[in-house]
């Protein structure tokens, strides 16, 4: 069985999980805070976050 | 506020149920998620206080959520919902990987729950995840193209980068953690969960490369098929293992699972051509699981028939082992009592008595004494099988205690005219073991039984040091033992079927016990015999 401890862990981290989803739930159904984008516009690539992040890790480290 | 989706969909009943939805689609995802929570229900139920019992509950439970969250983003018009839905799906699809590395671990761990820090270790993937699922790193936003749905965020990408980590991290305890696990059954439960596990994560896995790679979106249907295949090997477990404490009731519904999962294909439109195939193979289905179930039903009644009845025998033996040792304990109080008012009227005790009455006396004295020594042997016996009997274990000299016991012997001996020579040596022989025990119930009962046993003829007890082991040989020319003598000689109550003629006074438990002691010991007794008329020699072997 979980001992004390566990039961405090899964508390905690199902707690934090439910309320981003709670979070989520709310900026995007409640305020419906999200970005449509437009066909004319150009659609970034999941991974141009890392090419960015690394391109400034580069610029610094030069 | 964004502006309105263009979509012209059709409104989804219950969020999930579209006409704009091809039938493939509710095939690939309804019959995984109903089996999956069928299959997670059924192990709990069965067993709710089981820690791996609750895990696959919960993640039978996460799989069904995020299959219905998949449906509501094939289905929904809404862009809220399917904003909402992408980004939840992420923590959900996490949680699974999760779970069934928490499964893993339990099962390489005896089925005792992990450490804090390794729950710590695995929760620590999910902070990103926790901070991050609302903002647009999770999701980026909807794209103008209905058929797309939403952009997927770095945090997608992140997510899948935890998957793979997750997978090889079981990979890993697979490899690494056999040796923990305790019994062979157990550690073959493990393996079988583990790889299934492992199937399953990989087919998801795959699923999502294919999407990520743009191979073709219809391979993303095909990662849920990692549940079927995760359920056949929970099936296989529980049949072949009982893993999970499941019964009969989980192969009839795993069964009825699979035969359902190939039924429902024969509904799908778009599959005319290989109906035929389908139906055989679901004839075959409920042929084989008949069977399994029929089989398996009969193996788990023969199983609780047995284990009842050995639990019966079990109780039944402990009860008629504390009769005996009470009625053996209270008879040889009473024989005792006897044994000193025989002494008594030898003794005049209680005056003078005439010679037939000391006659009688006399026997009796040696009746009750017969009467103490079995109803001792039967006391000891049943100590030695408690396991209540402490030996005082010291360095003795054990050529003294062979000679005392033949001493103690040699008059019995010679009244019968039978020759008692010892050879022990000069030297002393020492062992570290209970001189008492090894004294009174071994030798000398060696030694009492190869007189009794031996109406002429001569008795050679030899004692020698033989490759680090002291070794006694009893041997004597009596009247040997027959080969199925041989098997009961040293069981409880064990005598052979002509001993009685010659010592009508055996208990059979002599020998029961001076191999219980010697066992105890760390030593060996057996014996030896050309055969009945022939002689026979016992020997014992104890570390010197």
């Amino acid at each position: 069985m979980v001992d004390v401890k566990g039961r405090i862990f899964f508390a905690i981290f199902f707690v934090a999980i439910i309320a981003s989803i709670a979070f989520t739930y709310y900026k995007i159904e409640i305020l419906q805070d999200y970005r449509m984008y437009r066909s004319d516009e150009v659609i970034p690539e999941p991974t141009d976050f890392y090419k960015d992040l690394f391109s400034r890790f580069n610029d610094v480290i030069r | 506020m964004p502006e309105l989706a263009t979509c012209e969909w059709d409104s989804a009943f219950l969020l999930i149920f579209s006409p704009n939805v091809a039938p493939f689609i509710y095939y690939t995802h309804l019959l995984p998620l109903l089996s999956s929570l069928l299959i997670g229900l059924v192990v709990f139920i069965n067993n709710p206080k089981s820690l791996v019992n609750r895990v696959l509950l919960f993640i039978t439970s996460m799989f069904s959520l995020w299959v219905y969250f998949d449906l509501i983003l094939w289905a929904s018009p809404s862009p809220e919902h399917v904003m909402f839905f992408w980004s939840a799906i992420v923590p959900i699809e996490l949680l699974i990987y999760a779970g069934c590395l928490y499964l893993v671990y339990l099962f390489y761990n005896n089925q005792k729950d992990i450490s804090l820090l390794r729950k710590l270790s695995i929760a620590v993937f999910f902070v990103p995840i926790i901070l991050f699922a609302h903002t647009g790193y999770n999701v980026l936003g909807l794209s103008p193209d209905c058929d797309q749905g939403a952009i997927e965020g770095p945090l997608i990408q992140y997510m899948y980068i935890v998957e793979l980590v997750f997978i090889i991290w079981a990979v890993f305890i697979l490899l690494r953690g056999r040796s923990k696990i305790v019994g062979k059954d157990a550690r073959l439960v493990a393996l079988t969960i583990g790889v299934g596990t492992i199937v399953f994560l990989s087919t998801f896995t795959l699923g999502n490369i294919g999407l990520v790679f743009s191979v073709n979106p219809d391979y993303e249907q095909y990662k849920l098929f990692g549940m079927p295949i995760f359920i056949a090997f929970i099936a296989y477990s529980i049949v072949k293992f009982r893993a999970f404490n499941a019964k009969l009731i989980t192969a009839q519904v795993l069964t009825a699972t699979l035969a359902i999962l190939i039924l429902a294909t024969l509904f799908l439109r778009t599959l005319e051509n290989i109906r035929i195939v389908i139906g055989f193979t679901f004839v075959l289905v409920c042929i084989v699981g008949y069977n399994l179930v029929k089989n398996v039903r009969r193996e788990i009644e023969q199983r609780e028939k047995i284990e009842k009845l050995a639990g019966e025998l079990e109780q039944s033996n402990r009860r008629q082992e504390g009769l005996i040792h009470f009625i053996s304990h209270e008879i040889k109080g009473y024989l005792t009592k006897n044994a000193a008012v025989f002494a008594g009227v030898i003794d005049g005790d209680y005056g003078d008595v005439g010679a037939d009455m000391k006659t009688i006396s006399n026997a009796a004295l040696s009746d009750t004494r017969k009467g103490v020594t079995t109803v001792m042997d039967i006391l000891n016996a049943s100590n030695l099988k408690k396991g209540t009997v402490k030996f005082d274990m010291k360095p003795f000299d054990l050529r003294q205690t062979v000679l005392d016991a033949v001493k103690n012997e040699s008059q019995a001996a010679a009244d019968k005219g039978v020759t008692l020579n010892v050879n022990a040596g000069e030297a002393p022989i020492m062992i570290k073991g209970d001189a008492n025990e090894i004294g009174g119930h071994v030798i000398r009962n060696l030694v009492d039984n190869a007189v009794k046993y031996t109406p002429k003829g001569s008795i050679d007890v030899t004692l020698k040091v033989q490759n680090g082991k002291a070794l006694l040989a009893i041997k004597d020319s009596g009247i040997g033992i027959t080969d199925e003598d041989k098997k009961s000689l040293f069981t409880e109550g064990g005598r052979g079927r002509d001993s009685i003629k010659t010592n009508v006074s055996s208990t059979g438990y002599g020998l029961f016990i001076a191999k219980q002691v010697v066992d105890a010991h760390g030593g060996r007794v057996w014996a030896e015999s050309e055969g009945p008329g022939k002689g026979s020699t016992f020997y014992i072997e104890l570390s010197a």
